[in-house]
């Protein structure tokens, strides 16, 4: 297997201002008041005088070991080989929403084509083993959002305070910080 | 307040419900058909058909829910991974529909008699033929059974549902909902004596089955409340939330507490007679009130499988530090 790629956010440079979602929409020409393979959540925590705001854009994590992939009866679900991106064949997908009980992120939504998620724009034509970048990333004015070789973005994290993410089951390749 | 469950709707239900009804109507007739051969072959047969037709209604009420039914139908292209539960579940199913039918169309006399005109061999292999079927269907309608509770409990994210112990409530209430079906049957159908000894027999099995499935149904509450945050948070929503009056009003009282009633009056009753009848009405109303209480089982536990990203945020961020807010 060749090189897992994945996404990487970095919270403490995050502003909310959802640029990575409009480009995202917009790239993969998904229509307003639909879908949203990208979304930007906010976690309120801490209590008055000293409440915090954090927020952090998510999508696809492109799991090591997916479980949509494993209980989707069609076969429509599959990893690529030589980046790990987990990529759906929407012709295959006969649209049984069994995936999104699997996924323990709900990611999977759906569409009259079929099952619809993150491809991290393989889609849309971008060639991301030419180093080029995913719209959302492309897109993030804050830098907050990257994408890359898991082992490059560990790096990254690591000049950072990690947070974990929930899920140990599927490995998520997804990193906060 | 949690929201409850909608990615899959009602249809998914009806088809908890229907197929575990038609696999243990299923069962029940072929054991009689085994162990009496060649009596009460109107329950038999009625039995198969009940089977056969809550098989097919359950199946179409599957392929109405996905979003590309014709394609879904077209079954050697759309159900290949063999790693998920759903393709296993689904021939078997497509399996099991063919055995019930071929099964229900050998115990119909007409059919017989018809075919019989130009296959001449068939009054002879038919005993055989149908006990080889009786056989076949009877190991394929415990895998419908189980079946309907292990396509939920395979879908690791809904924390209601990834135990094993929701396979083995959906069985055990396949069974009971399966032979109610055919006892109602037999209520109209069996009026002589001959019969009273089965039911004695069957009636029995249901009291039983009930306290079987109260003590399994028991046990998965209890699982369900102390295991994380999640799974507390949906169990609650059947105890003491949105859907607390089904289940404790239909699923406990009218599901479990009147059929359990219900046959113990009819196995009290007949000893007292003779002629070991019993009225119609208490077999047929224990019967209906167990196929209620199924059909709201499999509706609420459907209902109240929410996704785990969806339970309880709040909680899960402060263990983890980050969470989902879909």
């Amino acid at each position: 297997m060749g090189k897992q790629y994945g996404f990487y956010a970095d919270t403490s440079r995050c502003i909310k201002c959802w640029a990575c979602e409009v480009a995202c929409k917009q790239w993969n020409g998904i229509k307003a008041g639909t879908i949203a393979r990208r979304k930007v959540h906010e976690i309120d925590s801490g209590k008055f005088p000293t409440p915090t705001r954090t927020f952090i854009s998510m999508s696809c994590m492109h799991c090591a070991e997916p479980a949509c992939e494993k209980v989707c009866p069609a076969g429509a679900i599959s990893k690529r080989e030589e980046d790990g991106i987990v990529v759906v064949d929407k012709n295959k997908c006969i649209g049984c929403h069994y995936c999104f009980f699997a996924c323990p992120f709900g990611v999977p939504e759906y569409t009259d084509a079929g099952m619809d998620k993150c491809d991290a724009c393989l889609g849309n034509g971008v060639k991301i083993d030419e180093g080029e970048m995913p719209h959302c990333v492309a897109t993030c004015p804050t830098k907050a959002l990257h994408f890359g070789p898991m082992d490059e973005l560990r790096e990254m994290q690591s000049q950072k305070t990690a947070k974990k993410v929930v899920s140990d089951s599927t490995r998520p390749s997804f990193l906060a910080s | 307040m949690p929201e409850l469950q909608d990615t899959w709707s009602w249809l998914p239900a009806i088809y908890l419900f229907l197929g575990g009804l038609s696999g243990g109507a299923f069962l029940t007739v072929a054991l009689i058909k085994l162990f009496k051969p060649g009596k009460f072959k109107t329950t038999v047969m009625g039995g198969m058909w009940i089977a056969v037709a809550a098989l097919a209604v359950g199946l179409f009420c599957l392929i109405a829910e996905v979003e590309k039914p014709f394609q879904a139908i077209v079954m050697f292209q759309s159900f290949v991974n063999f790693g998920s539960w759903m393709t296993i579940g689904a021939w078997i199913l497509f399996a099991a529909f063919i055995v019930f039918l071929l099964s229900a169309l050998l115990a119909t006399d007409k059919v017989t008699d018809w075919l019989a005109k130009s296959w001449k061999k068939l009054p002879e292999i038919q005993g055989t033929l149908g006990k080889v079927l009786a056989i076949i269907g009877a190991v394929l309608a415990v895998c419908v059974a189980v079946y309907t509770g292990i396509l939920l409990g395979a879908a690791p994210a809904i924390p209601l549902w990834n135990t094993w112990l929701l396979p083995a409530l959906f069985t055990v209430s396949a069974f009971d909902t399966g032979l109610a079906a055919v006892l109602i049957l037999a209520a109209f159908v069996e009026r002589d004596g001959a019969f009273a000894p089965i039911r004695d027999l069957l009636e029995k099995v249901v009291m039983g089955l009930v306290v079987l499935e109260a003590i399994v149904l028991a046990a998965f509450v209890a699982t369900m409340q102390g295991g994380g945050t999640n799974e507390a948070v949906s169990v609650g929503i059947l105890t003491s939330g949105q859907l607390s009056g089904q289940f404790w009003g239909l699923v406990v009282v009218v599901g479990l507490a009147l059929p359990l009633a219900a046959a113990l009056a009819q196995v009290l009753l007949s000893r007292k007679r003779e002629d070991k009848q019993v009225a119609v009405a208490l077999p047929v109303a224990g019967g209906a009130c167990a196929l209620v209480g199924g059909f709201t089982l499999r509706f609420v536990v459907l209902a109240a499988g929410i996704h785990a990203a969806l339970v309880s945020p709040a909680v899960l961020q402060a263990v983890e530090g980050i969470s989902i807010f879909l």
